[in-house]
């Protein structure tokens, strides 16, 4: 605050009342009516889904002659109005610390007014030397006296804003969540909730590549629920990986499943499509409990956290005609070799360390990547370590396992023996196609493979069903018929996912492996 | 008829559809600023309304959170009675069958 006062304290050696003035402007009740927007905003919220657990309470009486679910709604009915009055108890003295805050604001300004009157009532704003030093001895008396009572006047206003202050402060030491009952709250729905949170920040941001992105997430998770599927969004980044956006949905929760599955899919899917997964991952889901028995709780994540090659078309993020031409340009060459799948697989470890705090212990963790997805998969088994909890790699469609892996004993993730793999003969992708067509589009990439690995091991590494990379080989037949000499339907993941290959993987996830036929040797 | 079982399950279906609705309202996405806006937009302020205005983010935050965990409990539920509805229906199916 630039005020004549000031310069006069500093003249008279008293204290600046601006500095004490500018503590207390610097107080924002903007932020006390933010808390109480939002405070509002629970209370409506609670209301509303209130109403409709009565409706649930009144239904589930007619419908329920034992006591169990009548008690369920009751439970949350009495919750919700605990959290209710725990929120109406605080709104009063978050809108009471509010109006202190500006009435400070106020009081300060009115200060500094009547300060203003009195420099010109009194004439001290300049000292002329023609009234002689009596008179300027007199001005100097007036000016010192009025910084000292300005100052006093201030001291005044902070006193009774930090008195306010205070009291809201004993008032908020109650915290609203200790009235009630604990209530268990998994680690994967907190991951859930902070991430839906950023959600909602972009969902409110402008329209822009951040908000599509966001409105795709949204919308990916209302279609769960209207699918009644619980869905979890445990990692929401919209700037990584380079633009595309990551994201990780588990239909099931975490938590509480006795086995998770991660399914990476291939080139070609985009984050902002995830919800076309969430049958897949059901379907899995339901392979995996009927494996497991009837204590078997599975849940799939859906991990879209690599730059997905051929995906652009998709993702519909980019912001102009140029940068969306030089996005798929970009995307597209991305496809020629394992590139992406080396730098997803180490996002993907990072996410399995992640991951695993928010499973039970004892969950079995299986990796399962499709066609791009599985050199993904394969690579990040390579950078973890058997610490690291995965019990588990299936790889799928596979066009190669990746740079630095010959065979499965490479994956130091798991052990060798429980590393599986499945390609259908008739995959056009696994089955050379996918290295002979990058091969001849990309000459010089064995060159650059060898210069940079010491080793050519194709565009994308080793066949992980052939017989010296060493994995089991599940034996089970493609559930599409056959059709023409390249049919990519053969290569789709709704095709793995099927019949008695989903069968198989599912008790991979279960970890009952005596239930999965694999391919004897020779 | 013997197979059929004294609970309504389309009534308990509606029950699970009024909870997925509540989980819906409780689930809507708010957040305002939060504790680390609410330090950088009050750097130099007295140190007793900075406080109190951080306690007040927090308890609304809170409220936020329990709101939330609401919302788990209420699809949780809903899943579970269409979980337990269906498995009637099954189970009266298996008793037509001869089961």
């Amino acid at each position: 605050m630039s005020h004549v006062t000031s310069y006069w304290a500093q003249q008279y050696g008293l204290v600046d009342p601006a500095s004490t003035a500018a503590d207390i402007e610097a107080a924002d009740p903007g932020i006390a009516d933010a808390a109480a927007h939002l405070l509002n905003s629970e209370i409506l919220a609670l209301r509303f889904g209130r109403e409709r657990a009565a409706v649930a309470l009144s239904a589930v009486a007619s419908g329920w002659s034992t006591t169990a679910p009548h008690d369920a709604v009751r439970t949350l009915m009495s919750l919700s109005d605990q959290v209710e009055q725990a929120c109406q108890d605080t709104l009063p003295v978050v809108s009471e610390l509010s109006a202190a805050i500006a009435k400070a604001h106020g009081d300060v300004a009115t200060a500094y007014a009547a300060a203003d009157d009195a420099i010109a009532a009194m004439g001290l704003g300049s000292r002329s030397w023609t009234g002689g030093v009596d008179e300027m001895l007199r001005i100097d008396g007036e000016r010192a006296a009025l910084v000292v009572n300005l100052n006093a006047a201030i001291m005044s206003i902070a006193r009774s804003l930090d008195a306010a202050a205070q009291c809201a402060a004993a008032a908020m030491t109650i915290d609203p969540a200790a009235v009630l009952p604990p209530m268990a709250v998994s680690p994967a729905a907190v991951e859930h909730h902070a991430n839906t949170a950023l959600l909602g920040d972009d969902l409110r941001s402008p329209a822009g590549r951040r908000h599509h992105f966001a409105l795709a997430v949204n919308s990916a998770l209302q279609r769960a629920r209207a699918a009644g599927y619980t869905a979890q969004l445990l990692r929401y980044d919209p700037d990584d990986p380079a633009g595309q956006g990551g994201v990780a949905i588990a239909i099931g929760d975490v938590s509480q499943a006795t086995s998770v599955a991660v399914l990476v899919p291939g080139v070609g899917n985009s984050p902002v499509a995830v919800a076309d997964g969430f049958e897949l991952a059901h379907a899995l889901n339901a392979a995996a409990d009927t494996a497991g028995g009837r204590t078997a709780v599975t849940a799939t994540v859906l991990w879209f956290g690599y730059d997905i090659p051929l995906s652009s078309a998709k993702d519909g993020l980019w912001g102009n005609a140029y940068d969306a031409a030089r996005g798929a340009v970009r995307d597209s060459v991305r496809a020629i070799d394992a590139t992406d799948a080396l730098m997803g697989g180490a996002s993907l470890a990072a996410f399995v360390h992640a991951l695993r705090p928010l499973t039970n212990p004892a969950a079995n963790l299986s990796l399962i990547g499709h066609s791009y997805g599985s050199t993904t998969v394969a690579q990040a088994a390579r950078y973890l370590d058997k610490g690291a909890g995965v019990d588990d790699v299936v790889l799928l469609g596979s066009p190669g396992a990746g740079y630095g892996v010959t065979t499965a004993r490479d994956l130091r993730a798991v052990q060798a023996d429980h590393v599986y793999s499945l390609s259908f003969p008739l995959d056009p992708v696994p089955a050379v196609g996918a290295s002979s067509v990058v091969a001849a589009v990309n000459p010089v990439g064995q060159i650059a493979r060898k210069w940079a690995f010491g080793a050519d091991w194709g565009p994308f590494g080793p066949d992980p069903t052939g017989d010296a990379f060493d994995a089991n080989v599940i034996a089970a037949p493609s559930n599409v018929p056959a059709g023409s000499p390249i049919d990519f339907d053969q290569h789709a993941l709704t095709n793995y996912l099927s019949g008695r290959s989903l069968d198989a993987i599912g008790a991979v996830v279960a970890a009952r492996y005596r239930q999965v036929p694999v391919r004897t040797a020779g | 008829m013997p197979c059929e079982l004294d609970v309504d399950t389309v009534d308990i279906h509606a029950a699970a559809s009024a909870l997925r609705d509540a989980a819906g309202y409780l689930e809507q996405p708010i957040r305002l600023p939060t504790a680390t806006t609410l330090g950088a937009a009050v750097p130099h302020g007295s140190s007793s309304a900075r406080e109190a205005l951080r306690l007040a983010m927090r308890r609304a935050e809170e409220g936020l959170s329990a709101t939330q965990r609401l919302a788990d409990v209420a699809s949780e539920t809903a899943r579970k009675l269409d979980g337990a509805a269906d498995s009637f229906d099954q189970a009266e199916q298996l008793c037509l069958a001869g089961f």
